[in-house]
């Protein structure tokens, strides 16, 4: 096992806003789940940075792009996760190395052979 | 608590809490928004403004309590002259909008699914926003500070 497969790279939610992914992985779903609200509620806080509204944690493997084998955990607002569960494989758009402006599932009926091409090319919706 | 203090302009608002200025979101994330429209003159818009130019860029520390986000409004406030004295009681949104609706300044109450639109510009003007609003009317009194205030609500 690599290190990399061992330590989880936290990813930070952000709206697209008209941006661009860096880079997009395809990544399988683990697990969904509603985020606590912390200490008297502070995690839900807007004034706090990090809060996301109607947070949730979004946890995965990498299966294609880059880092491949690497877990991955996304906090980010439940109302932007699409119609998934766990098992599923999803496109995450990419700013750098830790934002993702964006989940995409898998098209039904795509192929093996059509998967990089779908990924290299998937938009984020601002 | 300290915490790093941040100001956000329109842009970082849009990608990180974007439930406040698109209405869309709001909708969708059940995002209930009091805005206050205060009338000012230009000098006071200017200064209003100027500080948080200058906040921006040196945001002071945040703390839960007398260094919030209702505290910096106060400063903002005060420094460009709409308000004379810091917010009565503990600093709250409710506090400093109870100030203000009671200042002699005109205000004007939204409340409800609240987005911001950015104005086409028109040579060098200045950029303008124009406020998207759809009242929540579930009931009557939800997250509605204020509502027996003297400030009209639209």
């Amino acid at each position: 096992m690599s290190i990399s497969s061992i330590k989880s790279m936290p990813l930070t939610w952000e709206w697209a806003a008209e941006r661009t992914p860096t880079s997009r992985i395809l990544v399988e779903v683990s697990q969904i789940r509603k985020e606590g609200g912390g200490l008297f509620g502070l995690k839900k806080s807007p004034s706090i940075i990090e809060n996301v509204p109607d947070g949730h944690i979004l946890t995965g493997v990498v299966v294609l792009g880059d880092h491949v084998g690497r877990s991955v955990s996304l906090r980010m607002p439940g109302f932007e996760i699409p119609d998934i569960s766990e098992g599923d494989r999803v496109g995450l758009g990419l700013i750098g190395e830790g934002i993702c402006i964006c989940v995409v599932p898998l098209p039904a009926g795509l192929s093996d052979s059509q998967l990089e091409d779908w990924l290299g090319a998937f938009r984020c919706e601002s | 608590m300290g915490l790093d203090g941040q100001v956000y302009d329109y842009a970082e608002l849009k990608t990180k809490r974007k439930n406040y200025v698109d209405i869309e979101t709001a909708v969708e994330s059940g995002t209930i928004t009091t805005v206050l429209v205060v009338n000012v003159t230009r000098e006071q818009a200017d200064k209003f403004k100027k500080y948080w130019m200058m906040t921006d860029k040196a945001p002071p520390t945040f703390n839960i309590l007398g260094g919030n986000c209702s505290t910096r409004a106060s400063d903002s406030f005060i420094y460009s002259g709409i308000l004379s004295r810091k917010i009565p009681g503990l600093d709250t949104p409710d506090n400093l909008y109870e100030q203000l609706v009671d200042s002699k300044a005109q205000t004007t109450s939204y409340t409800g699914y609240v987005g911001f639109k950015k104005a086409a510009s028109v040579g060098d003007s200045k950029a303008k926003y124009y406020i998207e609003y759809k009242p929540y009317t579930h009931t009557a009194d939800v997250n509605t500070p204020n509502r027996n205030s003297k400030s009209s609500s639209s």
